[in-house]
């Protein structure tokens, strides 16, 4: 069974068969906002939202209504004709936070006929109106506390204060969430809160249906109700309001109110305590906003740090920059890098706290990244402390539409691996050493075995007594021969290991380049070779030992042809280049041969490799050491099939 | 500088002779003056010696002819000793192989190749080379050897 659906407004009934009235709450247009009674006067159907002489056609009440607001007192105007009915009305001012929030408009028949009674109900109206005011003045200090209190404490504090001027038994307070009614709040359960359950379902419940409805609902004897109800113990109790916590369509929970009589509410208390649950409903709202507010913007602070963290724990130092070059950001990295503090660096223009850099000038340099919105890189920079080595890198950094808003500069300490670096290069140097001596070693072993064999060869002759003079003289040409072959390795090895002394002179490539040509045209003639030779007029003069690099592209021109027996293309080619800030001749030699395999390729330029059987495998490995003497490189590039191209590449005179 | 290229005609160095002991030796190293004088001298020791001055050529000859015993430098232009030897023993799997090189040492050769096989560092005794010979040969030796 449920209970007598309590719409808003009720017919009020107290056993009179001729009694007619009803409650009007008006806003401070005068519009009714909610009523109740006066069914029997026609018309009276929706009259929410309506001015109330719509309803009650009586000129003075405008002027009495006013007064009312004014004053704050309770009024009465007598004997006003309602549809052929003599009513007298009570008008109420309804205080909150010290300012008439509405007007309460009482409509009763009896009262001319018995003043008695319209005593008795002034002085019920009073009480009731003192309770809505504490009630109304409750909600006001809830709403301020909505910041300060939790939301559990907040709905602990609704829930007494509801109990508390109510006069009901008990009261639950409970708010929908994922599982059901969740029971949030609640008064004058005994043993608080066991009797009132955790948890009630949406389905087939009496709190359920107030959910679904989204109307009060009052049951005047819950004892012969089988239905479930929000509360384990049902003693003592016989009626029950639950009341929809709502916000328009939005119902957030169910406020449930237990009393020990069969009518505890008067319908105006019932019709307050309605209009209250919105308020109610409210406070819950900005509440539950403001904890949704909180976990946010806690979210987002765990974000930011979170994203501070990232920036802090990269190794690499991390600095921003504002358009007007003053530091907003800095990373830990960045402090060990510069020395300046992050606490103290922020705000300070950059050039105050960033290092002198060797020869980059960094504010010229953000204010041309900012401007030009291109990333500027920096190369083995050296950070004024320490002989601390960076890598640098400056980016604009752009807002959403693009705009620059400053510039980032990113920093990574290189130190430790350039030092690495140049352990690593003096190792190579003493592998370099180590293979060199080895190479020479076998290579005169070579030889020496053979001067071994034939002096073993010449002892048995001489020994068995075999002289034969012609034969003698064979070994020992032989012999010869292979001791003059030690004596040119070793030639070769020392004038290697001993730079000569040369005075750079100015050097004319071009003219090498031809001497070179026609010092090589019968081979290449004999070989049927083709040569393209493309030489630019701008080649610049360069600064070294012209018979030097002669040798140079000898070996090189001469490699090149030895790779073509059965003819080709020579192509040669020098040009101007400017390279890493410097100008440079280029010289290329590709030939059209048999290519160098890529496992090979790295070892060319190693003393005493070669893959030809007349081959010393000394002239690339000589050729490298004239080019690193003039500052240059060589390079090459090489295809088995299709050939090889060596670039040498000799730094211009300045 | 360099050396003085021998002609590829001079070869293969065919000799025979010797005692008639019916053992042929082939020879191989791109320096003719080695080819020249272990051929000589193994000889005068009565073995029939065939050279080479390449490991191509050496072994369309160990191919064609009955070998009995190589012996061969290890770094050579083209195809080395090394993989020389191991085709020589995919086909001949006993063949004895002796190794001598200026470059490189036995414990490199240890693991490039299977089985046992004898070494000899340049400069080498022309005696020790033909003790081992003989080894091989005329007593059925076997095991890794190496002179240095």
């Amino acid at each position: 069974m449920v209970g007598e659906e309590v719409r808003s407004p009720k017919m009020c009934r107290r056993g009179e068969k001729d009694w007619i009235g009803g409650l009007f709450l008006l806003d401070m247009d005068l519009k009714v906002v909610a009523w109740s009674g006066l069914e029997s006067i026609p018309g009276s159907e929706g009259l929410e939202g309506r001015e109330i002489w719509e309803v009650i056609p009586e000129s003075s009440l405008g002027d009495k209504l006013e007064e009312t607001r004014r004053t704050g007192r309770i009024s009465l105007l007598e004997g006003v004709e309602v549809e052929g009915e003599m009513l007298d009305l009570v008008l109420v001012p309804l205080i909150a936070g010290g300012e008439v929030r509405n007007l309460l408009v009482i409509a009763d028949s009896l009262l001319i006929k018995d003043r008695v009674m319209a005593e008795e109900l002034l002085e019920s109206t009073r009480r009731l109106k003192d309770r809505i005011v504490e009630i109304a003045h409750l909600m006001d200090i809830m709403k301020h506390l909505i910041a300060t209190y939790s939301l559990d404490d907040l709905l602990s504090a609704i829930a007494k204060s509801i109990g508390a001027v109510t006069r009901c038994k008990a009261c639950t307070l409970r708010l929908v969430e994922k599982e059901g009614l969740v029971l949030k709040a609640s008064f004058g359960m005994k043993g608080d809160p066991l009797y009132a359950k955790d948890v009630v379902g949406f389905e087939e419940t009496v709190l359920g249906s107030v959910l679904r409805t989204n109307k009060p609902l009052f049951i005047d004897d819950i004892s012969s109700l089988d239905d479930e109800l929000d509360v384990v113990d049902r003693d003592g109790m016989r009626s029950l309001l639950a009341i929809p916590i709502s916000s328009g369509e939005e119902v957030f929970g169910v406020l449930t109110l237990y009393s020990d009589a069969d009518e505890p509410y008067s319908d105006g208390e019932i019709s307050i305590i309605s209009a209250l649950s919105g308020e109610i409903a409210v406070v819950i709202q900005s509440a539950l906003l403001s904890r949704e507010l909180e976990r946010a913007s806690e979210e987002i602070s765990i974000l930011r740090n979170y994203s501070e963290s990232i920036i802090d724990s990269i190794p690499v130092g991390i600095a921003a920059v504002d358009i007007g070059l003053r530091i907003v950001k800095w990373n830990a990295a960045m402090e060990r890098i510069t020395g300046g503090v992050r606490g103290f660096v922020f705000g300070m223009p950059i050039e105050d706290v960033f290092p002198r850099l060797d020869g980059v000038d960094i504010v010229e340099e953000l204010k041309a990244v900012i401007e030009g919105a291109c990333i500027r890189e920096y190369q083995r920079l050296e950070v004024g402390r320490d002989g601390m080595v960076v890598n640098m890198w400056i980016c604009p950094l752009k807002d959403k539409i693009g705009d620059p808003i400053g510039a980032l500069i990113i920093a990574e300490d290189i130190t430790e691996r350039v030092a690495l670096e140049n352990r690593l290069r003096k190792a190579e140097r003493f592998l370099y050493l180590g293979e060199m001596a080895a190479g020479i070693a076998h290579e005169i072993n070579n030889p020496i075995g053979i001067i071994s064999a034939y002096s073993q060869m010449l002892l048995r002759k001489l020994g068995k007594g075999q002289v034969d003079i012609e034969e003698i003289a064979k070994y020992v040409r032989k012999i010869d021969e292979e001791t003059a072959r030690c004596g040119g390795i070793l030639r070769t090895i020392l004038n290697m290991s001993k730079p000569s002394e040369w005075r750079p002179v100015d050097v004319d490539i071009r003219g090498i380049i031809l001497d070179i040509v026609q010092l090589t045209e019968p081979q290449r003639n004999q070989q049927g070779i083709r040569l393209l030779l493309e030489m630019g007029d701008e080649l610049p003069v360069v600064s070294g030992d012209p018979q030097q690099l002669k040798q140079v592209f000898l070996n090189i021109v001469m490699n090149a042809l030895q790779a073509m027996p059965n003819g080709g293309t020579l192509s040669i080619s020098a040009e101007r280049r400017k390279e890493s800030g410097r100008e440079w001749a280029a010289i290329s030699v590709a030939d059209t041969g048999y290519g160098i395999p890529e496992k090979d390729i790295r070892r060319i330029f190693e003393p005493f490799y070669t893959t030809r059987k007349d081959g010393s495998g000394l002239g690339l490995f000589v050729s490298y050491g004239i080019v690193q003497r003039h500052d240059g490189d060589i390079t090459v590039e090489s295809k088995v099939g299709e050939g090889s191209r060596f670039t040498v590449k000799l730094p211009a005179k300045d | 500088m360099g050396r003085a290229a021998g002609s590829p005609s001079s070869c293969p160095l065919r000799i025979r002779g010797g005692k008639g002991m019916g053992y042929r030796v082939l020879v191989v190293d791109d320096e003719e003056e080695v080819v020249e004088i272990l051929a000589e001298f193994l000889m005068e020791e009565g073995f029939e010696v065939v050279g080479s001055r390449s490991a191509e050529e050496a072994l369309a000859i160990f191919r064609k002819d009955d070998v009995d015993l190589v012996v061969t430098d290890v770094r050579m232009p083209g195809i080395d000793g090394v993989e020389m030897a191991k085709e020589m023993r995919e086909r001949k799997p006993d063949i004895p192989i002796i190794f001598i090189s200026a470059y490189v040492d036995f414990s490199e050769l240890k693991g490039m190749i299977e089985g046992s096989f004898s070494f000899f560092h340049k400069p080498f005794d022309l005696s020790d080379i033909l003790e081992e010979v003989r080894r091989y040969l005329f007593r059925g030796g076997e095991g890794i050897c190496w002179k240095g």
